[in-house]
Parts: structure tokens; sequence; C-alpha cells
């Protein structure tokens, strides 16, 4: 009888484990998309894959998408690095202070830089055990690609600027400063 | 059965190994149709939800929980609807994002944002939309606003297509339009999984529009070390969603939007 009782109990235990393992994970690490290792080339295009993880799945998409402007916006800044270096060899101004302010931006790079258009041109989500692994591959159109976006978006934050500049907003703004000063007083 | 079970642990004051065997299946069944157990659910959507670009202009959705009162619900989702078609109409949106890097990774180290809409005509463009189609999904209740009846065939409730559609790789690229998805994972009430996807493919269509941003790295004695900041603000105009898909799978949630220029 104890191992009847026994046999039940580990079939209890067996359907347990099964049932709360949610089965075989599906969708997990497998091969490495093909546009991260080789990203595509294009004359009116920049492009930069990235990778990044995350328990949570938007945050990985995120961040990847992130590491991927990063990236585009340091090309721009090397292509810009590039330009003034031709046009210091071209009045042939000091070089050895020249080599020297390259080694240190070697160590620390800073980027600034104002991106527009740029946009995921492919991206893959995969889980890996408990977490999202996020494969982005960002896209920024440079040259004629980029002009009909760039004239679209120009028209667009024209449309903000004159918001910004019209008398309600001031207005607006005023009253708000108010607002916030009647509060600091009241100590709300 | 009850009775043998009770019998089972006469004298010893400890359930009977019945009683305890019940127990146990009774904890598997729960692990197995709990939410992210064994099982997950395959939610039927109807057709306008999933392919809502598809039904042209003029109609807009709107989330709700399926509170157990269905007017307060549906009131709740139509006052939804109306605060996304305004958004879809005109919206300004400002974002800021923080991340440090060290040799671990990239970590995430907070976020603000602001969706901006005309508020003033929510109310008057609530007045002015009739429930199309009301649908209550999971613990969600969404519904169609708008003013003319949906195409035919668009009130069809279907399931979710398991394999992926291609724009969750690879958004759809035609000329006069721009094209961003937004993801989101699994949340106990479903209406937070698709709002959090869409406001993020909204946020991902600012940041194509206008994004400055500053990254700082160094690398000292082998371990780098960054610091990267991301801010945009931009009108958008006309943005709208166009497609959504749920990857029952992952626990993903996908939608595609969209916005003319």
């Amino acid at each position: 009888m104890k191992g009847v009782y026994l046999a039940s109990g580990l079939l209890a235990v067996g359907f347990l484990l099964v049932s709360c393992a949610g089965g075989p994970p599906k969708g997990e690490v497998g091969s490495v998309p093909e546009w991260y290792l080789n990203p595509p080339q294009d004359p009116d295009f920049l492009y930069a894959p990235a990778t990044e993880t995350s328990k949570d799945l938007g945050l990985a998409v995120e961040k990847a998408r992130t590491s991927g402007r990063a990236e585009l916006a340091s090309q721009l800044e090397v292509r810009l690095q590039a330009l003034r270096k031709k046009f210091t060899e071209e009045v042939g101004a000091g070089e050895d202070s020249e080599l020297l302010s390259q080694y240190s931006e070697v160590i620390k790079e800073v980027v600034s830089q104002v991106l527009v258009g740029s946009r995921t041109a492919k991206q893959d989500v995969r889980k890996e055990g408990m977490v999202y692994r996020a494969y982005v591959l960002m896209e920024l159109p440079i040259g004629a690609a980029n002009k009909a976006l760039v004239d679209s978006i120009k028209a667009r934050e024209y449309l903000y600027t004159r918001f910004r500049a019209s008398q309600t907003f001031k207005e607006l703004e005023e009253e708000v400063k108010k607002f916030e000063e009647y509060k600091k007083e009241h100590g709300m | 059965m009850a009775c043998e079970a009770r019998a089972g642990g006469e004298g010893s004051g400890r359930p009977g190994p019945l009683l305890r065997l019940l127990g146990w299946l009774l904890i598997c069944l729960g692990c197995a149709f709990a939410p992210g157990g064994g099982r997950v659910r395959v939610h039927r959507y109807p057709l306008w939800f999933l392919e809502q670009g598809k039904l042209g202009g003029g109609y807009a959705v709107g989330y709700s929980r399926a509170y157990a009162r269905r007017d307060t619900a549906l009131a709740e989702a139509l006052r939804d609807a109306a605060w996304r078609m305004v958004r879809s109409q005109k919206v300004y949106i400002e974002a800021e994002q923080g991340f440090t890097e060290d040799a671990l990774g990239k970590h995430f180290q907070g976020e603000r944002y602001r969706i901006l809409v005309d508020t003033s005509l929510v109310e008057a463009t609530a007045g002015g939309l009739e429930p199309l189609d009301v649908a209550e999904v999971g613990n969600m209740l969404i519904v169609l606003a708008g003013k003319e009846p949906p195409p035919e065939g668009y009130k069809m409730r279907v399931p979710v297509p398991s394999s992926a559609p291609s724009w969750t790789t690879k958004p759809p690229k035609r000329p006069g339009w721009v094209y961003a998805v937004g993801a989101a994972p699994r949340y106990f009430y479903l209406q937070n999984s698709w709002i959090y996807a869409e406001r993020d493919a909204y946020l991902e269509l600012a940041r194509m529009v206008g994004l400055k941003i500053w990254d700082l790295r160094k690398a000292l004695a082998g371990s780098p070390e960054g610091v990267q900041m991301t801010e945009s603000r931009a009108v958008l105009l006309g943005a709208e969603v166009v497609a959504r898909w749920e990857d029952v799978e992952k626990g993903a949630f996908y939608v595609l939007v969209r916005m003319p220029f």
C-alpha cells in the first residue's frame, strides 16, 4: 500500500514539474542574424548593428536602438574628423600636436550629434533563458535619400517654433510660472 | 471521496494520503492553467484590432479593463478611443533617456517623457464617436469607435497568427510614409501590454524625426565606462496604428505605427 502512495506522490510531483516548466523554451539562442554580422553597404545610408539584453523586452529593444544610434552618431563624427584632418594636412599646420590630440581621443571619445531620420531597418528579439536579447540594425539616410524626410521634419519644426512664438503660448508660460510660484509660497 | 480521505487520516490528525494526492493534483492544475504557466491562452481578437490600418481613416480603438460593470468599461474605452483619435491628428512628444555602460554592459538609468494632445478636443471628439464593435479579450475590453460601420468581415474574431508578420522584424518602407514598431512584454492586464507597445512605437517615431544624442566613452586601464543621453522633441501629425501582433510563445506584443511625410 505504501508503494502505491509513493508512486502516486511521485506521479503528482512529475505532473507538477512538467506543468510548471512551461515546455522547452522555444525561439532561443540560435544563429546570430546575418545582417548583424555583415551589415549592408549603401552609399545613401549609414548602418549600425547593435545587440543588448534585458529582462524587459521593451527595454532590450530600446537599449539596442540607443547603442545603434550612438554608433551612427559616432560614424558621423568620424566623417567630420576625417574632413578636419584633411583640411589640416592641406594647410600643413602642427603635425606633432595633431598626433598628440588624436591619441587622447582614443581613450576618451565624446559624441554629440543630432540625428534626423534614424530608423530601425531590421530587428530580431530572442529569448535567452530569463532575458530577452534584441538585435537591431539602425540606418540613417544620408545625402539625397534623406532630403524628403529632412524637408518634412523642418516643416514640422517650423510649425512647433511658430506655436512657441505665439502669444497664447507666452500667456500659458506666464500662467504656469505664476502657478508654480503660488504652489511654492503655499508649500504645495 | 471526501469520506475516504477523512477515514485515511483518522487518528493521526493529519490529512490522509488521498487528500494529499488531491491537493497535489489541484496544485498541478493550477500551475498548468495559470498565466505564464504551462499553457498560455491564444487570444482571439477582432480583425479590426489586428489590422486597424486597413480600415482607413475615421476609426479609433480604445482600451479598458473588462470591469464587472460593462457600461463603465465601455465608457472608459470610448473616452480612450477619443483620446487616441485626437492623438492621431496631432501630438507633441518629449522624451529623454539615460544609460551607463561598463564592462558588464549597458544599464538603463531612467527616462522621462510627455505625450501631449489638445485635451480640449477629446470631449468634443468623444461626443461624435459611436461604439461600432466591442470585444472582451482576456481581462481587457476594446472598442472600435467611429461614425461609419467598418468594412464587411472586420468584426470577425480571429486567433493571432502563429508566425510573425514580416513588419515585426523589418518595418515597411513605402514612399511618403515612415514606420515604427513598438514592443512590450506581457503584463497581467492585457491592455497594458498593448498600450505600452503603442506608446513605444510613438516614442520611436519621435526619435526618428529628431534625436539629440550625447555619448561619452572612456577606457582607462582596460575598463570601459560610458554614459549615453538621448533627447527628442517632435510634433507628429497624422501618426496612426497600422497593425498589432502578439507573440504568444515569447510573451511579446508588437504594434506598427506610421506617419505621412
